[in-house]
């Protein structure tokens, strides 16, 4: 079966899409009844074939993918319609005119007025989409009514997603910084406002709205709503280089309640761990190899100075994740892989819309972290996720990796990290 | 046989070690004997070769060649290329011992005749008829001498003529070319509008005006060319020129208009002088301050509806060590045109970028970075805040 | 290349008394001209528009494969989840070259085979108006094209998609070669297209036989001079963005870079103010190739003539006002966005007109389904249905879903592989005989277009599928935590155009073997009869293949269907017509050769074209590697257009072995 009408149309090789040629043909004399039929069909294929594949364009989350998604029907539709008109009228054609040593045929070059007619009807057909099109392309750029600033920048290859000080949002007295996952209050009309540091990337919530480019030295809006809390994924979509495939993000719409213990957990001090244990030991560690790059709000160095990192350093797009918060987060490395454990996944990501925020705020416990990607990761992270990070062949930029490097981390500096970042929420 | 040029070599093969006998005798040096030695060597070689040959190039064995040798073809005719390659390879030689521009020269000469020369007897061998030699010669360095010669002389002449333009002055300048290009109009149309004119006046013509151009360009490259000022930026005296509301070098003929450029930030010094910015979308209710962004190039459009000319400022926080005291130094403070005042004087110390001066209802681009975070300059009050010089206006900027 | 040649035998002189004077030829050669009429030489420097346009088609067949073959690679990389096959690396390499190798080194060159083989055939001419420039633009294209793939040897290819964004290929995203010899081989490429168009504009204008107004042009021709002109204007504009990155990369300019003031979109606007015109250059020769198809198998003429003619001319000009819908997403604003939303449906208006008319042409005809026409009904299919999902994405806000998913690499192939590479076959089938004198077995070529039909919907469908479920393209893998649950999910789907890619290759490769059934040694495939198909149109009215002079003497036009109406007589009255047969197609083209023309006069052929074209790879390698091979190459170009310019129009006594006497030289090329 087929998920596409114009598709399923158009090739007389199988059997079944034959059958459901004919079927339409006899119907050709009313367009409304072909209209309901082929809408009919639409829902059948839509309920045969329609996996929960996250990123699916036609499952619409949230007003601005409705909208879009309100026309793609129509569009789909007519040309569904014209498909079926178009092949039943060749396909009698070929079958109707094959040579059965009938007389050589008028050598005319045709009549100007069928011509002109069948000109004006295609027009006509555009003209009937281009009307709501425009509309539409209206509605879905008006940000004024947008109730919640949340900005984003693209860089190889992770999101940085940044909450500036605003009223909006619930109110916003403190820069939130984060990356991979943007979290929003469901209901509430969001604008990204988004740019990027190194090449252009794409932000793509596709059950939120359609795509936008986040191009370097401009900012892009896009609008975002969600009806009722869930994840919603996304991926990059704009071609952005070597691990352009692991460049991944998600939305996690919560309540406002949720949502303001999550605002309110992003903001927190910084809580130093227990001396003696692990995870100070990770501490110490993460100043030594990690901080350069990495910001953690709050933490100082010997002499009580707060640690400022400085990626631009390091790091030819001048950014690395913050990871104050890091285990709040479901997802790392570009949100290409998981923190949760395979076991712990579905109880968020399966949540219903009334647990789903709970569930996201426990964050990521001792029990439930996948220990084995986030080792990989530290043990040798270009190797999990392919990155410029060869000293070797770093003369383009001036010495400077695009990704993390490999940092030779001892099997006793990783256990002392991971401790130290499982207490990072 | 003994051919005349045989005994010609045998003798001086006999001459030359002869010598060679005589100066290790009188002289006890091995060089020179090496050197008599060897030449007689070589031209007992040769006596050899021409014993067996001959004096022709026809093998003295070889009787029933004679009519279809090359030897009986037509005398090749004059060349100009030997002497050319021995004026190059003298220039190679002054060269050496002088200026690496003439050796160059000489080098470029000596493979160029080279070059011609060995096409010349190569196409003189083809056929026994001059004409078509010469044909054939013609087909193969046409191609390579037409366009370089062409670009020799196109090349020689705007050289020349760069370097006459480059000695007037500036006005001058403008006047000699209009006045070049009407006289070559002028000719132009006369040589279109009679076509029955001689060659050789057109020629003459060209010639003519070809050698002006090269004579002038001579004596004007030789006299040199007229001063040019270079200008200053504004990363090189950012400390003062950012702080001074006034005029500075920098900033004359300074970009007033920015194309409509989508997408970017715009902070606006109002007529009430103050500054605000707007953004693509709604700005966000209840933040006072620009959020920009860190390690990314903001696009900052200044637009100036103050009435009067300014400038928009952004302090970094205080400089590096070693760019604030070279910034002391080398800064315009000493600069008696422009006396600082204290406050500017306070100032210099602080790692400034800023447009250069917006007039009245202008506009600007500013690219600016942050390598750091805002809360990195919590204690500083200057930090990380956009301002403009000879006003109250300012505006901070939080970078999360 | 042999310039200077020794004689392999001394001449004779007892015979002739005295010593002769030794043509340059006999004694010690010099830069004679190439005369052969055999051997490599005489495929290696000819300027017969016929043997350059088999050239072009051998040269883009191996780049179809080569295409094709990345082609595989990439699906087989994606045939299941988290694929290891390439690496991310090469993975961005491959689908780059892909992409690149199929548009620039295949269909368009298949596409300017067809136009240099058959424009002069179709309009009466005994070659193109420059001959030696269709020879230029053939070892252009052919030098760029090999100069393009060395980049797998010399680093790896290009990494950054054929679209080659802005700043993604400045050198700190890209540090290979590999976006070096993408630009500089499409620059190389691009002086092949711009030389051919110019070529074939004046051929076209200017070199009709008598009697042949515009509108009694085949409608190959026209479609091919369409392009022509869509080229003419097309390239430069991808010229200057190739000019741009190549002094963004090669020599410090910052055309691109965002801290310098620059803006990325200008790479987008240049790019696609190119590349829209381009989907239009890859499509209408097919486009051409099947209005001539179409009639003959229907024996009716192509329906509306005039109409297909203006639709074609219109997607030229519409054609232009379109680009920024490659870029809905990019954030252009809703205004511009509107507007090109707009004019995108605005050209789907005469491309629905071409479908129309096709359609029309067959209704009321007298169908024959051989493998031409199987082909050429096939493109009316596959074409309408990636025209019906371009309408889907010409409507901005669907698009900003769909755009950089698999819908669009639908979408896309669609309209390329089911709109261009079927009407190429289609020109395949119809033509072969025409140009190789034999025809493809009609069996073989069955099994080759069902083969394709199947595996193309079977590689191209469930993209659609694929898309609109939300994987994007452009990825070196897929996950299952994104692929969704059930039996047909993503996963399932990427498995079956997988599948696909290989029932397709099957299919490429059975039109291969087609090749070699016919024309292998001791191949029983007899000569074809001299009008094979009971065609319409004037390149039949000559022997096949034609003699290196096209036709024993100029056509006289009279009709649209020439060949036709020479061949029949209506003998029906008023209303009522009724065909019958006066001519057989051989005895139309006996009667022609009856009456030849007395002297027929033929360019000669040259060496200069080769050089020239061999000096550009050497001038681009230079700008990767060392400007000193920048000037040597500068100065064998310099040498051969000199050359050329300076050589004369005809060959002379001298060039040929023996010499031949007085005005012979030109007889003496035609009577071969």
């Amino acid at each position: 079966m087929t998920y596409d009408l114009s598709m399923s149309h158009q090739s007389p090789t199988t059997k079944m899409q034959a059958v459901e040629t004919t079927t339409t043909l006899k119907s050709v004399t009313s367009s409304r009844l072909v209209r309901t039929l082929v809408a009919g069909s639409f829902a059948a294929l839509l309920a045969g074939c329609a996996t929960d594949a996250p990123q699916d364009t036609w499952q619409p989350k949230g007003s601005n993918a409705r909208m879009i998604n309100d026309l793609d029907w129509v569009v789909f539709s007519i040309a569904g319609v014209v498909g079926v008109v178009v092949f039943s009228v060749l396909a009698f054609a070929l079958w109707k005119y094959r040579d059965r040593g009938q007389p050589i045929p008028e050598q005319t070059h045709g009549k100007p007025a069928l011509e002109i007619g069948l000109t004006i009807l295609p027009a006509l057909i555009l003209v009937g989409i281009a009307i709501p099109t425009v509309g539409t392309i209206m509605d879905l750029a008006e940000t004024n009514d947008t109730e919640c600033i949340v900005n984003v920048t693209g860089q190889q290859w992770w999101w940085e997603i940044d909450y500036p000080v605003q009223d909006g949002c619930g109110g916003i007295e403190e820069p939130i910084v984060t990356s991979g996952q943007m979290v929003i209050e469901a209901g509430t009309k969001v604008l990204v406002r988004g740019t990027s540091r190194d090449v252009i990337h794409s932000w793509w919530i596709p059950s939120l709205n359609g795509k936008r480019d986040m191009v370097p030295g401009r900012i892009h809006t896009v609008r975002l709503e969600a009806d009722e809390p869930g994840i919603f994924a996304g991926q990059c979509t704009e071609f952005c280089g070597l691990s352009h495939a692991n460049m991944r993000m998600e939305v996690i719409a919560m309540n406002s309640t949720d949502f303001a213990i999550w605002k309110a957990n992003q903001v927190q001090d910084y809580v130093a761990p227990v001396a003696g244990s692990l995870a100070a030991e990770g501490e110490s560690t993460f100043i030594s190899q990690c901080s350069r790059c990495h910001q953690v709000d709050g933490l100082t160095d010997s002499n009580d100075e707060l640690i400022i990192s400085r990626p631009d350093q390091n790091v030819w797009s001048g950014a690395a994740p913050n990871l104050t918060n890091f285990m709040t987060r479901n997802t790392f490395a570009g949100a290409s892989w998981d923190l949760l454990s395979k076991e712990c996944r579905p109880g968020v990501w399966d949540a219903s819309p009334s647990t789903i925020g709970a569930a996201y705020l426990d964050g990521v416990t001792d029990s439930c972290l996948n220990e084995v990607e986030l080792r990989e990761w530290l043990r040798n992270a270009p190797a999990k996720k392919p990155m410029y990070t060869d000293p070797e062949s770093l003369e383009a930029t001036n010495g400077l990796v695009r990704g993390m490097p490999y940092l030779a981390l001892s099997e006793d500096q990783i256990d002392q990290l991971v401790a130290y970042l499982l207490e990072r929420k | 046989m003994f051919t005349t040029g045989s005994k010609l070599l045998i003798g001086s093969s006999v001459f030359a070690l002869v010598a060679a006998v005589v100066y290790g005798v009188t002289q006890n040096e091995a060089l020179g004997i090496v050197g008599l030695v060897s030449a007689a060597c070589a031209l007992a070689f040769l006596a050899g070769v021409n014993v067996w040959a001959g004096d022709s190039n026809l093998s003295a064995l070889d009787t029933a060649a004679v009519a279809t040798s090359e030897a009986s073809d037509d005398p090749p005719g004059a060349s100009i290329w030997p002497m050319v390659f021995a004026v190059g390879a003298a220039a190679v030689l002054v060269g050496l011992v002088s200026q690496q521009s003439v050796f160059t020269i000489g080098l470029v000469i000596l493979l160029a005749a080279g070059a011609q020369w060995a096409v010349q007897a190569w196409a003189e061998s083809a056929s026994t008829d001059s004409t078509t030699n010469a044909a054939v010669r013609g087909r193969l360095a046409n191609p390579l001498e037409y366009p370089l010669l062409g670009a020799f002389a196109v090349g020689g002449i705007a050289y020349a003529l760069s370097r006459i333009m480059l000695w007037l002055s500036k006005t001058n300048t403008i006047i000699a070319f209009v006045v070049l290009a009407t006289i070559i109009a002028c000719i132009a149309f006369i040589f279109a509008a009679r076509p029955s004119l001689k060659r050789g006046a057109i020629g003459g013509v060209l010639t003519v005006g070809a050698v002006a151009i090269v004579a002038g360009g001579v004596a004007a490259g030789v006299d040199g060319q007229r001063y040019i000022h270079v200008y200053e930026t504004i990363a090189a005296d950012a400390a003062l020129v950012c702080n001074s509301p006034e005029e500075f070098e920098v900033d004359e003929g300074a970009s007033q208009t920015v194309s409509t450029k989508a997408g970017t930030y715009t902070i606006s010094l109002t007529a009430a002088g103050t500054l605000e910015f707007d953004v693509p979308g709604p700005v966000a209710e209840g933040s006072d301050a620009i959020s920009l962004r860190r390690s990314n190039p903001n696009n900052i459009v200044f637009r100036n509806d103050s009435g009067e000319a300014r400038r928009l400022t952004l302090d970094f926080g205080p400089a590096p060590e070693d760019e604030a005291s070279a910034a002391a130094e080398e800064g315009y403070g000493a600069d008696e045109s422009h006396g600082a005042d204290e406050s500017h004087g306070d100032k210099s110390d602080r790692n400034l970028t800023c447009t250069s001066l917006v007039e009245d209802g202008g506009a600007q681009l500013i690219t600016v970075k942050f390598a750091e975070p805002s809360f990195a300059y919590a204690d500083d009050a200057e930090a990380y805040r956009f301002y403009v010089p000879g006003t109250d206006a300012e505006i901070d900027v939080v970078v999360p | 290349m042999a310039i200077i040649e020794r004689p392999t035998e001394t001449p004779d002189v007892t015979n002739r008394g005295t010593r002769p004077a030794p043509k340059a030829s006999t004694n010690y050669g010099y830069l004679r001209r190439p005369v052969e009429t055999t051997g490599w030489r005489s495929w290696a420097f000819t300027v017969d528009h016929k043997k350059i346009g088999i050239m072009y088609g051998a040269v883009a067949m191996f780049f179809f494969i080569l295409g094709g073959l990345e082609a595989a690679l990439i699906r087989l990389q994606l045939a299941g989840p988290n694929g290891t096959i390439l690496s991310a690396d090469k993975y961005n390499q491959m689908f780059t070259m892909h992409a690149t190798t199929m548009v620039f080194l295949f269909v368009m060159p298949m596409a300017a085979a067809f136009a240099n083989y058959f424009i002069p055939l179709q309009i009466g001419a005994r070659d193109v108006a420059f001959p030696r420039l269709n020879a230029l633009s053939l070892w252009v294209f052919v030098f760029g094209g090999v100069f393009l793939n060395t980049s797998w040897f010399l680093g790896g290819g290009a990494d950054g998609g054929w679209f080659m964004y802005a700043p993604n290929s400045s050198v700190p995203f890209s540090p290979t070669n590999g976006v070096d010899f993408w630009g500089l081989g499409l620059q190389i490429t691009g002086i092949a297209s711009l030389v051919g168009a110019i070529n074939l504009i004046v051929t076209v204008l200017n070199m009709r036989a008598p009697g042949m107004s515009m509108m009694k042009m085949p409608i190959f021709t026209w479609m091919a001079f369409v392009v022509q002109m869509l080229l003419l204007f097309a390239i430069p504009v991808i010229t200057v963005a190739l000019f741009l990155l190549m002094f963004q990369r090669s020599f410090g300019a910052q055309f691109f870079s965002v801290e310098a003031g620059a803006d990325p979109l200008l790479w987008q606007h240049l790019f696609w103010i190119f590349g829209h015109p381009e989907v239009y250059i890859l499509v209408l020769p097919s486009f051409g190739i099947i209005s001539e198809v179409l009639p003959v198998f229907s024996k009716k003429p192509l329906f509306g003539y005039p109409f297909v003619v203006f639709s074609g001319a219109a997607i030229g000009f519409v054609g232009w006002g379109v680009w920024a819908h490659h870029m809905f997403a990019s954030g252009l604003g809703p205004v511009s966005v509107a507007v090109f939303s707009v004019a995108t449906m605005a050209i789907a208006v005469p491309t629905g007109v071409k479908i129309i008319n096709w359609t029309l042409t067959l209704w009321g005809g007298k169908l024959t389904f051989t493998t031409a026409m199987l082909f050429a009904v096939g493109l009316i299919v596959q074409f309408t249905i990636g025209g019906l999902s371009g309408v889907t994405h010409a409507v901005a806000p669907s698009d900003t879903q769909q755009t950089d998913t698999y819908y669009i690499v639908a979408h896309f192939h669609y309209v390329i592989f089911g709109g261009a590479v079927l009407g190429l076959f289609s020109g395949f089938y119809y033509w072969w005989p025409k140009v190789f004198g034999k025809l493809l077995s009609e069996s073989l070529g069955k099994w080759n277009f069902w083969l394709m039909i199947a595996g193309m919907n079977l590689t191209f469908g469930p993209m659609h599928i694929i898309g609109l479920q939300g994987q994007p393209r452009r990825m070196y893998r897929w996950t299952e935590f994104r692929a969704g649950q059930g039996f047909f999910n993503l996963g399932f789907w990427n498995l079956v155009a997988t599948i696909g890619t290989f029932v397709l290759g099957v299919g490429i490769l059975f039109f291969l073997v087609n090749i070699w059934v016919t024309h292998r040694p001791n191949s029983k495939t007899p000569p074809a009869p001299a009008d094979p198909w009971d065609a319409r149109s004037l390149e039949w009215i000559t022997s096949s293949p034609p003699k290196e002079y096209n036709f024993a003497r100029t056509p006289q036009v009279s009709a649209l269907d020439e060949f036709f109406h020479r061949k029949y007589e209506d003998v029906g009255e008023g209303d009522k017509h009724e065909y019958v047969q006066k001519m057989t197609g051989e005895e139309v083209i006996q009667f022609e050769e009856d009456n030849a023309d007395p002297n027929i006069h033929l360019p000669a052929p040259s060496y200069w074209p080769m050089v020239l074209a061999l000096a550009l790879p050497v001038m681009a390698y230079g700008v990767i590697y060392n400007t000193l091979l920048i000037v040597a190459g500068g100065a064998i170009a310099t040498m051969a257009m000199f050359g050329w310019a300076l050589e004369p129009a005809d060959a002379e006594a001298s060039d040929f072995d023996p010499p031949v006497e007085g005005d012979e030289t030109s007889k003496e090329l035609s009577n071969v």
